[in-house]
């Protein structure tokens, strides 16, 4: 069975964007496999399913704008209608991990190989070509745009460097993430890439969580000022935005998992003070004292 | 196998090395029935500039990484050129994965016979610290 997941893995490096025969046919047979296989599957590898329907969800939201399901509303709405035991609130499904084996089903062996490269190799100063090469490798399809979103996803979460690395003058997470965003052709995309950045912040738990997923926003923020302080606004912006709509019924608990991870970013000297970002004067007063509110409560 | 900061002009084919492409100049010129370019190439030590021959024009791209066996290092129209020559051979061996550094850049060295020995070289002086046909852009 893990020949099958390979097997998906390969077909989804040819399938971006890719409308061909051949590629349909690949689609076909890959789900008429799954639906012969469910029972089997399910009882033995469901590993196998969940990836495959994470790869399935991806390509329908690459070609198709999707219709909301009822059924994907009534996650958040009504947990009962699954008959899960045990499962009784959407933020369950939030505070889960994600395994890093689901950002690796998008990113290929040569995208993961590269992106390792860059952030292992290439000095800071000196990364331009190698970052133009691996978009026009990687990204120059049009349809692959949204795989921005899993790589920063992988950045944050399925690479984490050595302290030599830290300490060195190789290219640090955030410097790639904050070069990442800039390349982002669609607003969509570009949104969603903001979320993957964020979206560790918003259920943090200092006793489970790793540090090193929630470090490259707040270094992306805080040494964007002053030269590039456009990308420190829009992103303290988008987080204050993501804690007052990204699931209204749960705001206490998302402003609880972005304090928390502050508070730890700063125990753990990531950043000074949150005043970084309070008493900058060049971000908007109103900003600003939305922030300080947060770490209030 | 040199790294390019080792590599010295000699009238022989005696270099083998693996480098990265980093940029190819546009301007094509025609020696004699072939296709003749400019690329400047690097791998963790050095650059140089590579002459890209015939079909070797098209068929490497920037990023490449290219090894060059029995390549030659040499003044060509009085600008020092590493190339494969007739008798060696530079092929694509994979991509993107060589860390580089544009300075020094072998080609951009002056160089002036061993005292003792006057058919081998030594380095005189900087002339560039980078190259000169592909200025470093800010």
């Amino acid at each position: 069975m893990s020949r099958l997941l390979e097997l998906m893995l390969y077909w989804w490096q040819i399938v971006g964007g890719d409308c061909s025969q051949g590629n349909l046919w690949l689609c076909r047979e890959m789900v008429n496999l799954f639906m012969d296989k469910w029972d089997t599957l399910l009882d033995e590898e469901p590993l196998v399913l969940t990836s495959a329907l994470y790869v399935f969800l991806w390509l329908l939201a690459d070609h198709y704008m999707i219709r909301i399901d009822p059924k994907i509303e009534d996650l958040v709405l009504n947990p009962s209608e699954f008959k899960t035991d045990g499962f009784i609130d959407v933020s369950q499904l939030y505070h889960a991990r994600t395994s890093s084996k689901y950002f690796l089903l998008r990113i290929t062996p040569a995208m993961e190989l590269h992106m390792r490269f860059l952030l292992t190799h290439v000095k800071l100063g000196s990364q331009k070509r190698h970052q133009m090469w691996f978009a026009r490798k990687h990204l120059s399809v049009p349809e692959r745009g949204t795989l921005i979103i899993d790589i920063v996803r992988f950045i944050c979460c399925g690479h984490h460097p050595r302290n030599e690395i830290i300490q060195s003058n190789i290219i640090p997470r955030w410097a790639v993430i904050g070069w990442l965003l800039t390349i982002c052709r669609k607003k969509y995309i570009e949104a969603n890439v903001k979320l993957a950045l964020f979206y560790d912040w918003l259920f943090f738990d200092d006793k489970v969580d790793n540090i090193m997923n929630i470090e490259p926003a707040i270094l992306l923020m805080v040494n964007s000022i002053p030269k590039y302080i456009d990308i420190t606004h829009v992103l303290h912006d988008f987080l204050i935005y993501l804690l007052e709509n990204y699931d209204l019924d749960r705001k206490d608990s998302i402003s609880k998992g972005v304090a928390t991870a502050i508070r730890s970013l700063v125990n753990s000297g990531v950043f000074e003070s949150v005043g970084v970002l309070t008493r900058c004067e060049m971000l908007t007063p109103s900003l600003r004292e939305r922030t300080e509110r947060l770490l209030v409560t | 196998m040199k790294c390019l900061k080792d590599i010295v002009p000699a009238a022989q084919n005696n270099i083998d090395t693996r480098f990265i492409i980093l940029e190819k100049a546009g301007r094509v010129t025609i020696e004699g029935q072939q296709k003749s370019s400019l690329a400047l190439v690097a791998d963790e030590t050095a650059a140089v500039h590579f002459q890209l021959w015939g079909d070797e024009c098209d068929a490497f791209e920037t990023g490449d990484i290219v090894q060059l066996s029995n390549g030659i290092f040499s003044f060509n129209r009085n600008s020092l050129v590493l190339r494969a020559g007739k008798r060696g051979k530079a092929e694509k061996v994979g991509e993107f994965t060589i860390a580089y550094v544009e300075t020094p850049n072998i080609s951009e060295i002056r160089w002036v016979p061993h005292p003792n020995d006057s058919k081998t070289y030594v380095q005189d002086g900087v002339v560039s610290s980078h190259s000169r046909i592909f200025p470093p852009t800010a």
